[in-house]
């Protein structure tokens, strides 16, 4: 559904992206995670048609997104870190939006207002921001569009909004579509996600599915000293040691996502041996 | 569905731009129209006994006209300076011509013929006020008054040779594209910014002609409007060199039509370029 290849992209001398090469197919939920400034924005402005790439490809659902298209627009919703939202009543919305999206479902954004608890009749000056940014979640998630791209969709929201979002989240897959949410707050993305992709200095460090991960590691806490220095990964908590081990019994375990992106970042190559194994 | 222009879709984006805008635009004529009753009174108060003379009410018009113009085409598309807005705009599923032709249409056209409606319904009504009141206050200082009537700002006067009046129009379309251009290639102090440009490249223009083309010539002056008649001086008055007739013609055509249609063409590869 997307595939980018060799991608260059850099804000004048600054290099973001030297050779990415990416792959995202549809039925998925990506986490796109990373530090501030690593480029997670500006790969998904690459992949809307906001950016144009200095070097390499990126083709979204066939289209060249920098074309900017009108068949490519209507494909692909995108719910920025920092978003508009136009001065008009969530109905108005609909009433203006719904054309350009030709699978819009009015009954879908219906549901997700009242599972954001927003009134239809709400005027926009009187949402706040976090309100407003669930409308546009609500809009980007109705237009049900085969991309759908949301940069910190959390941001702003409070711990109920982000409970609700989680919740509307996982009731809008289906296998036609292909949603990457980008983030640096990984704990909002726990429960939701079936593939991660970290991304760091511009090239991807990590790039695996939830269940391949779960599968090879294995996640929990400990007081045994033994078990902390076999570990993969190790981090003194108040409960105990957190660690990721090597999953060699194929135990279940849960997966702490802020863990293994430390793990990740802090000490990749023996994370990566265990998949390369 | 064409990727280019689709009249529905552009309808449909119209119609959004309309909605979204709307509470904006009808205050800016709003405004527009306080600010030509203030100096319509003001004109009142100044010139009692003929206030509205028809080189005031073509001044008025086109002076109004044009800084209220150009200043709505250059905050047009002020919404790229912002990186949410301009993402926003940039991502409604629309070719860059349908919008190119929505700005065009509100910033140019529907401008144009509301600033045309406002006017004169505030000219007509000043018009009225003034011969209502005026008069008596005229017969009291026991000074002449002139009769006042609204003017047609489109036809020149009949002793005049030429309608400049329309050829002010004209120059106003193109200025006008001249600022919606400015408003995408400066997303801020656009409008001066745009005003330097246009001034920068007037000067260029005329110091092209008089100090590098006037140098390459012999000694002598053009004698025509559209530069391709040339008399020479040093010899003979009726020595010159001039183009054929066609050239002129074309030279003339493109230069009274051909602005605007440029400026919006650069405006569409550069809304179809921009980058947030």
């Amino acid at each position: 559904m997307i595939t980018i290849q060799d991608l260059q992209f850099s804000y004048k001398k600054r290099k973001v992206f030297n050779g990415l090469s990416l792959q995202l197919h549809a039925g998925h939920i990506y986490g796109l995670l990373g530090k501030n400034g690593t480029g997670k924005s500006t790969l998904l402005r690459n992949i809307a048609g906001l950016l144009f790439p200095d070097g390499g490809s990126i083709r979204v659902l066939h289209h060249k997104p920098g074309e900017r298209k009108p068949s490519f627009l209507r494909d692909i919703f995108m719910v920025a870190e920092e978003f508009y939202l136009p001065d008009l009543r969530p109905e108005l919305l609909v009433k203006y939006y719904a054309p350009f999206y030709p699978n819009f479902n009015k009954q879908h954004f219906d549901h997700y207002l009242k599972e954001f608890e927003i009134p239809h009749d709400n005027e926009p000056q009187q949402m706040s921001y976090g309100q407003k940014k669930k409308v546009l979640i609500s809009l980007g998630l109705a237009a049900n569009t085969p991309v759908l791209l949301m940069d910190e969709p959390t941001n702003g929201l409070d711990i109920m909004s982000k409970s609700q979002f989680r919740r509307v989240m996982a009731g809008c897959i289906d296998d036609n579509k292909c949603i990457v949410i980008s983030t640096h707050q990984v704990k909002d993305l726990e429960n939701l996600i079936d593939r991660i992709t970290i991304i760091d200095e511009g090239r991807i460090l990590f790039d695996q599915t939830i269940e391949n991960i779960t599968r090879r590691l294995s996640f929990g806490i400990t007081f045994n000293q033994e078990d902390v220095q076999h570990a993969l990964y190790s981090e003194a908590s108040l409960r105990g040691n957190a660690v990721i081990m090597a999953n060699t019994e194929g135990e279940e375990s849960k997966l702490d996502l802020e863990l293994l992106y430390k793990a990740i970042i802090l000490n990749r190559a023996s994370i990566q041996s265990v998949f390369n194994a | 569905m064409n990727e280019h222009f689709h009249f529905k879709r552009w309808g449909l984006l119209v119609q959004k731009h309309w909605r979204e805008n709307r509470k904006k635009y009808l205050l800016s004529l709003g405004a527009i129209a306080g600010l030509l009753i203030i100096w319509f009174s003001i004109m009142m108060l100044a010139e009692q006994h003929n206030p509205y003379s028809e080189e005031w009410q073509v001044s008025t018009f086109y002076v109004g006209l044009a800084l209220t113009g150009w200043l709505f085409a250059s905050l047009f598309f002020g919404e790229m300076a912002g990186g949410p807005k301009a993402m926003h705009y940039l991502s409604v599923p629309a070719s860059a011509l349908e919008k190119l032709l929505c700005a065009v249409l509100f910033a140019t056209v529907l401008f144009t013929v509301c600033y045309v409606a406002i006017f004169y319904l505030v000219d007509m009504t000043m018009v009225q006020v003034a011969n209502k009141v005026l008069p008596g206050w005229a017969a009291e200082k026991n000074v002449i008054y002139q009769e006042q009537a609204v003017v047609n700002v489109f036809r020149a006067p009949v002793n005049e040779d030429g309608n400049y009046y329309y050829w002010l129009f004209i120059a106003f379309i193109h200025t006008q594209a001249a600022f919606l251009l400015g408003s995408i290639n400066f997303p801020a102090y656009s409008f001066v910014k745009t005003t330097v440009s246009v001034l920068l490249v007037f000067l260029f223009f005329v110091l092209y002609v008089s100090q590098v083309l006037i140098n390459l010539l012999p000694e002598g002056t053009y004698v025509s409007p559209d530069f391709t008649a040339y008399s020479l001086r040093s010899y003979d008055y009726r020595k010159g060199i001039k183009l054929a007739d066609w050239i002129g013609d074309t030279i003339t055509f493109l230069f009274q039509y051909g602005w605007a249609p440029l400026l919006w063409s650069v405006t569409y590869f550069r809304l179809k370029e921009k980058e947030v």
